[in-house]
């Protein structure tokens, strides 16, 4: 479990650090010349996803037989702390933008997270029943 | 009955190759839980606080208790191992296996998988017992059974 969640960690924080700097390129959020020290927000931004989806999310999902509840009010309490820290780390103009609609953001997540974890969980498990029982038959 | 032998230095110690005529399941399944059932545990009894040779047969579930290991039968006694939950990977081979961080159980008793209360997937024992089996160790269930 901790080798596969660290091997986790490890691909997201790349993937993670490799996509923003591919969004900076692209939409020329970029200055001629960034300050040497900025590259550890970025770095920051990339071990803050790699723990929220690297560790944390697969965990949840696939080792963890917590109550759906406690997974929601976890899952929905990091992925909106990891947001708002990465949006901080990258600009502080973006975070000053989005300071308004933090509530919204955060009601956002939670029925993001309700549909992931309760729905889509509950239907994965009815499949995943069947095709055990079916297994139990052979 | 004929039983004729291949010895091959390449096959895992672990393992024994049957080849057999499809007619043959059940005496073959008959023959490979009398195998299990030999297998035992030397476990503690809380009650009488004495060393009890139990047969892997009789175990319905292994539950993580810190240091030690709660180990129930069939029956209903409950009975402590002085082991933890890692160290008893050896009975995977004997139809015991985990099927979440904290618990091991009896594949042979159980009775179906269903989708539970809280979201989460349940598979329910022959004495008609719940208990939670998290995804990651449901496809290893999955791979086992089949």
């Amino acid at each position: 479990m901790i080798k596969n969640l660290k091997n986790s960690f490890l691909y997201v924080s790349f993937l993670s650090m490799v996509w923003i700097v591919f969004l900076i390129t692209i939409f020329h959020l970029h200055e001629e010349f960034v300050p040497f020290l900025y590259v550890w927000n970025l770095i920051g931004i990339s071990v803050l996803m790699g723990i929220v989806f690297g560790i944390a999310y697969p965990y949840l999902w696939n080792y963890s037989t917590l109550k759906v509840t406690a997974k929601i009010a976890i899952s929905t309490f990091l992925n909106f702390s990891c947001s708002i820290a990465s949006v901080y780390l990258f600009s502080l103009q973006a975070f000053d933008f989005i300071k308004p609609y933090l509530l919204l953001i955060l009601a956002i997540t939670l029925i993001g997270h309700i549909i992931g974890f309760y729905f889509f969980s509950k239907y994965g498990n009815k499949k995943l029943a069947e095709s055990l029982n079916r297994s139990l038959e052979h | 009955m004929k039983f004729s032998y291949i010895w091959k230095s390449n096959q895992p110690a672990s393992e024994i190759e049957i080849i057999s005529n499809p007619s043959n399941k059940e005496l073959l399944s008959t023959f490979e839980q009398r195998f299990f059932q030999s297998i035992t545990l030397n476990a503690t009894d809380f009650k009488t606080n004495r060393q009890v040779m139990i047969e892997v047969g009789n175990i319905e579930v292994i539950e993580a208790s810190g240091h030690f290991t709660k180990i129930f039968l069939l029956d209903g006694t409950q009975l402590l191992l002085n082991k933890i939950l890692k160290e008893l990977s050896y009975l995977e081979p004997f139809g015991l296996v985990r099927i979440n961080n904290s618990m091991i159980l009896n594949l042979n008793q159980i009775h179906s998988f269903a989708s539970g209360s809280h979201a989460r997937l349940e598979v329910i024992t022959k004495q008609q017992n719940k208990y939670v089996v998290s995804r990651h160790y449901a496809k290893f269930i999955k791979e086992k059974l089949l």
